[in-house]
């Protein structure tokens, strides 16, 4: 469902995100920029509502990985909440699918208040590796040859 | 009479890119700290620049390397618990508990654009491995603070290097503060574990969970080679690279 920012939903910017209802899904498949690359989920999570019994959790997936979050009362001053994620690294080839699903616990699902989600941001960065950045090496080869 | 043909094959490699002579130069100019291993005729040369974070064995020491920030937002990005440094989005570092990673545009950062803060409290820490040498001795130096964010209140940190552990405290009026601290630690393996961890809980008045930030954590050395600077060592270089 997609969802507007009005007096009891609260979004980032006041703008606009889509609600994962029951059995609620969206996908988008990301083609890998290189080898070796680590990527990094960046979203806004809020709930759905304010007089439910249980806010359903959301999903996210992606090959060799699966992270489940639930919303975090008071861990920011917002009504909603940005969580960063590992999502993994995959060869170049293969075109990866990343997936965000509504996961609710509870079977009266009228009670549950669905999640919203807004502001996706995927990062990638390469594998550090030791002098990463502020440090090289130079290796120097001296031969002197006396007569 | 003696003369001398030198022979000069120099090549830097800047990983993970490569590099181009003048920026090997600016990068000289800026170097202080020198090593040189010599074997036979064959000479290894290893510079470092003025900063200081760059002997460093530890990788992502000041959080600078996690996932994106929301521009517009003040309120951080919430990184859950991840039980390996592989495969967390705070690059390196496993986390307990729920941290949240603050950028300096919008919260006090001690340094760079990144740090992290405990926000889940007592337990919630970050820790990081990384290869050392057993017998030798290392110190690791970091940065305790409070993000201006309101966190008010005493935090008492708990910092692990290896087999060693002490605990710090730090009084948080909430505006924005940092103080350096500095453990030393003598490896007793070829692994040492470095990591942090909050044994206070801490809530702003409005009910925000808050708590210490951590950032700038270097580990170094403390004896050995590393620490000798070879300023002739250093001239005769820049004589040679001015003769290039």
């Amino acid at each position: 469902m997609y969802v507007t920012a009005n007096q009891t939903v609260a979004l980032p910017g006041n703008g606009h995100a889509i609600q994962l209802g029951e059995d609620g899904k969206i996908n988008q498949t990301i083609n890998p920029v290189a080898d070796y690359v680590h990527y990094l989920l960046t979203f806004t999570l809020a709930p759905g509502g304010q007089n439910c019994s249980t806010n359903a959790n959301v999903s996210v997936s992606a090959p060799d990985s699966n992270s489940i979050l639930s919303f975090k009362q008071n861990f920011g001053k917002e009504k909603w909440q940005t969580y960063g994620l590992y999502l993994g690294s995959w060869e170049q080839q293969e075109p990866v699918n990343l997936i965000l699903e509504s996961q609710s616990t509870e079977s009266d699902a009228k009670s549950t208040c669905w999640p919203l989600i807004d502001k996706l941001l995927l990062k990638s960065i390469e594998t550090l590796v030791p002098g990463d950045g502020k440090h090289f090496s130079l290796s120097l080869h001296l031969w002197a040859f006396f007569s | 009479m003696v003369s001398i043909f030198l022979f000069l094959y120099i090549y830097g490699h800047f990983s993970p890119k490569s590099v181009n002579n003048i920026q090997f130069l600016e990068d000289l100019n800026f170097a202080f700290h020198i090593i040189t291993n010599c074997y036979f005729s064959s000479c290894e040369v290893t510079l470092f620049n003025l900063d200081g974070y760059t002997d460093n064995l530890l990788l992502n020491g000041g959080f600078e390397f996690g996932p994106e920030f929301l521009s517009n937002s003040t309120e951080g990005v919430l990184l859950d618990s991840a039980p390996t440094p592989v495969l967390s989005p705070l690059r390196q570092w496993s986390i307990s508990g729920t941290v949240k990673y603050i950028d300096s545009k919008h919260y006090f950062v001690p340094e760079g654009n990144a740090a992290v803060e405990f926000v889940s409290g007592v337990s919630t820490g970050i820790q990081a491995a990384t290869t050392v040498e057993a017998g030798s001795k290392y110190s690791l130096d970091f940065t305790l603070g409070d993000a201006n964010d309101s966190c008010r209140g005493n935090f008492l940190v708990g910092a692990q290097a290896g087999s060693t552990a002490q605990n710090f405290t730090l009084q948080s009026n909430g505006t924005g503060s940092a103080k350096n601290f500095s453990l030393a630690f003598k490896a007793d393996l070829t692994t040492a574990l470095i990591g942090f961890v909050s044994y206070t809980t801490t809530q702003t008045k409005d009910g925000v969970f808050c708590g210490p930030i951590v950032d700038n954590v270097v580990l170094r050395a403390s004896q050995g080679m590393k620490s000798k600077i070879k300023w002739e060592a250093f001239i005769f270089l820049l004589f040679l690279v001015g003769i290039l």
